[in-house]
């Protein structure tokens, strides 16, 4: 009798972890062209007043798919979280400091970094002009959204997120990022770094 | 039974792990290497004469108005000053003779004419001195007149010629001696081309002024701090004056970080 009410309890808990984590796509994948480093080397007057942009150095190619279950909830994140630092001591806000040339100016905030991310179809959520990075490390840039709501490829509108990839879908399920830094002149001279995290999640 | 409720639970365990959030993600790193610049652009002639053939240009002096314009920017806080040099063969902070004329006159004749008989004005006051302690901390004051001695815009020499920077008591075209802070004795990083052009910090023309006076003793010369004076008679003796010829100096500026 014992038994049988492990054996009960076992199965409704199963039956609740399965629900909860659910899987509703078959697969995601999100690939990345480009240099693993980008650099922006400020060694003239023009460049730090006018700054520089990198147009199109990063590209996302995002792959979800749900042949197999066919599951209409199949849905997909696209965020972008900034790490300022491997070493504790510097600042949330600032970048992480590698090397310093002066004494004199001030370190640079985080958002400094501006980033624009297109496609044709324009379906990332923050527009599609250039926006600061997040001050806040760990504050996900949300560019294609949880809503709740499937909007399937070939819509061509915002935020679609639905099963699809960019071979078939190529102007929603492709990302152009763009950089742009202008530093001005009141920084202080230095080898400064940030890390971005691009995540690809099955939205549960 | 405990083996069943083991195993039960393991199998719970991989259901659950199994259907974990599907996930990729891809991480790029961005560096940023801001270069320090300092930029000085100066419009000037390589050479400035100064020819003394009348006499009113012996008692009234020769001015050459905005003869040197100069244009800074820079990535870093900054100073600038003005250092007379020579060459010095006839003597450590005195002009180059190149040549005499006849015999060079007689008697108090010398050709031991000091570099700071050069007087500079700059359009623009120093606006970042309050540490400065000396009694003139710039070349702003309008030239005096001839019949008022100053050392007020007496260029900075060292006298040793070795090229030793202006202190505190001396004169900075912008910026001063030390390192405190941004308008006690540095000038934050910018540039003339966004900083309000012909006004701001960092433009500045420079106007030059010789004046041998009659006799020639150059009464505006003065010590770098501008209290000691330095004309020929101070320096020499009563009757002194300059041997007529032709004499030759650099006028050099420098642009540093303040560090």
């Amino acid at each position: 009798m014992k038994a049988k009410k492990l054996l009960f309890l076992f199965i409704c808990l199963s039956f609740i972890n399965f629900t909860q984590a659910q899987q509703f796509c078959d697969k995601v994948m999100l690939m990345l062209s480009s240099a693993g480093n980008i650099d922006f080397t400020f060694d003239t007057f023009g460049k730090y007043v006018g700054g520089i942009t990198q147009n199109g150095v990063s590209q996302l190619k995002v792959s979800v798919d749900n042949s197999l279950t066919n599951n209409p909830d199949c849905r997909w994140n696209l965020v972008i979280y900034i790490d300022n630092s491997s070493n504790p001591l510097t600042p949330t806000d600032e970048w992480e400091t590698i090397k310093t040339h002066t004494a004199s100016g001030a370190t640079p905030k985080i958002n400094a970094l501006q980033i624009r991310v297109r496609n044709r179809c324009n379906t990332p959520i923050v527009g599609t002009s250039f926006f600061n990075a997040n001050v806040i490390p760990g504050q996900p840039i949300i560019l294609i959204s949880n809503t709740g709501v499937t909007i399937p490829a070939g819509s061509c509108v915002s935020n679609v997120n639905g099963p699809g990839n960019y071979l078939s879908h190529y102007d929603e399920y492709t990302f152009d990022i763009d950089y742009r830094i202008a530093p001005g002149l009141s920084l202080k001279s230095g080898i400064y770094q940030l890390r971005l995290k691009y995540l690809l999640t099955e939205a549960l | 039974m405990k083996k069943s409720i083991l195993t039960l639970a393991v199998l719970a365990g991989m259901v659950t792990a199994a259907f974990a959030q599907l996930k990729d993600e891809k991480d790029v790193t961005i560096t940023m290497d801001l270069q320090p610049i300092l930029q000085l652009n100066m419009s000037t002639p390589n050479q400035l004469d100064f020819v003394f053939d009348d006499i009113n240009k012996y008692y009234g002096g020769i001015t050459k108005y905005a003869a040197t314009v100069l244009k800074v920017s820079s990535t870093v806080n900054w100073d600038l000053y003005a250092i007379g040099i020579s060459n010095g063969n006839v003597g450590a902070g005195f002009w180059d003779q190149q040549i005499k004329y006849g015999t060079g006159g007689s008697g108090g004749a010398t050709n031991k004419l000091p570099l700071s008989l050069v007087e500079l004005r700059q359009g623009q006051a120093n606006n970042n001195a309050t540490a400065a302690t000396g009694t003139y901390k710039d070349y702003s004051a309008v030239f005096p007149p001839v019949a008022s001695p100053s050392g007020s815009n007496s260029l900075y020499v060292d006298p040793a010629n070795t090229g030793t920077p202006p202190t505190t008591k001396d004169k900075y075209i912008a910026g001063h001696a030390g390192t405190t802070a941004t308008g006690a004795d540095a000038v934050a990083g910018g540039s003339y081309l966004t900083a309000g052009g012909l006004t701001s910090d960092y433009y500045y023309s420079i106007d030059y002024r010789i004046l041998p006076g009659l006799p020639a003793i150059f009464p505006m010369a003065y010590s770098a701090d501008g209290a000691t004076k330095q004309d020929l008679v101070t320096a020499n003796a009563v009757g002194s004056y300059a041997q007529p010829g032709v004499y030759t100096m650099n006028v050099q500026y420098l642009l540093l970080e303040d560090q």
